[in-house]
């Protein structure tokens, strides 16, 4: 008997803590609890979609402008190498193309001591040696051109060579 | 006394074979028209005339200059800064037979270096 008591008693303790809680939870819309019970799914789901927008976003960024950094660097890099090089270059044919003012003066004046070679009609060692001394200041094109009336005398013979060896 | 004579005119025989094995060439200074000229150096060299010479002139800014004078005195020279000719001209040695071509405004059009034994004394 007593124990049918005691079954009961506990049975009825756990119905009265069921009911309990049920009332609790179950209560009338406008609580502050039920609203945050109602709301927290939302939330939930904002703040992940905010995370995620947020955590996209920012991978995207930071791999964008790494890319677009490392893209510019090269190109700069690429662009400067390039402008060098053309300086150079620029800087070697004007160099090649334009003698100094001192050899422009001296081209001029040895076409001028050739053209006087080619009359007289005569070209010594000291007329080459002066020629190729000369020569060395120049390009291969502006000491071909240097000599070309010389060549073409030697070929026509118009003017002798008299010396040994090459005339210039 | 006959059998001696007889191998020193063998192994004289057998000198002379060896000293001329091979076929040579001679080549002088020769202008064979207004726009070309032959000669092997070694020939100009070593000509009866003591005037003959050919060659080139390789500088190093890339000019070529090649010239020749025959034992008749006459001269014959071009100039270049033409790719491919100071290679050639720096294949020049004592046994080339250089063949130089050339135009009327003393530019070389051409020039062939031709290294071979036959050329070679």
């Amino acid at each position: 008997m007593s124990g049918r008591v005691i079954r009961g008693l506990a049975l009825g303790s756990f119905l009265l803590a069921t009911g309990v809680a049920v009332g609790w939870w179950g209560r009338a819309p406008g609580s502050p609890r039920s609203e945050t019970a109602s709301l927290r799914p939302l939330a939930i789901e904002d703040a992940r979609r905010r995370a995620e927008a947020v955590n996209h976003v920012s991978v995207q960024a930071v791999d964008t402008s790494g890319i677009q950094e490392a893209v510019r660097k090269a190109v700069s890099e690429e662009l400067a190498r390039a402008r060098d090089e053309a300086v150079l270059e620029d800087e070697a044919e004007l160099t090649a193309a334009e003698p100094d003012a001192d050899t422009l003066l001296q081209v001029h004046s040895a076409h001028q001591y050739i053209e006087t070679a080619i009359r007289s009609g005569r070209w010594e060692a000291k007329d080459a040696e002066h020629i190729r001394t000369l020569g060395h200041e120049l390009s291969g094109e502006q000491y071909q051109e240097l000599i070309r009336p010389l060549v073409i005398a030697i070929n026509a013979g118009t003017i002798r060579p008299n010396l040994e060896g090459l005339p210039f | 006394m006959r059998s001696v004579g007889f191998k020193l005119g063998l192994a004289i025989m057998a000198v002379a074979s060896v000293v001329s094995a091979g076929s040579t060439s001679s080549k002088v200074v020769t202008h064979n028209s207004a726009t070309e000229t032959t000669g092997v150096v070694r020939d100009a060299r070593f000509s009866a005339s003591a005037i003959e010479f050919i060659g080139c002139l390789v500088r190093s800014n890339g000019l070529v200059l090649c010239i020749a004078k025959s034992a008749g005195d006459v001269y014959r020279s071009c100039s270049t800064t033409a790719a491919g000719f100071a290679t050639v001209a720096a294949g020049i040695g004592p046994n080339t037979l250089i063949t130089m071509n050339y135009n009327a405004a003393g530019t070389c059009t051409a020039l062939e270096a031709y290294n071979t034994s036959i050329y070679l004394d």
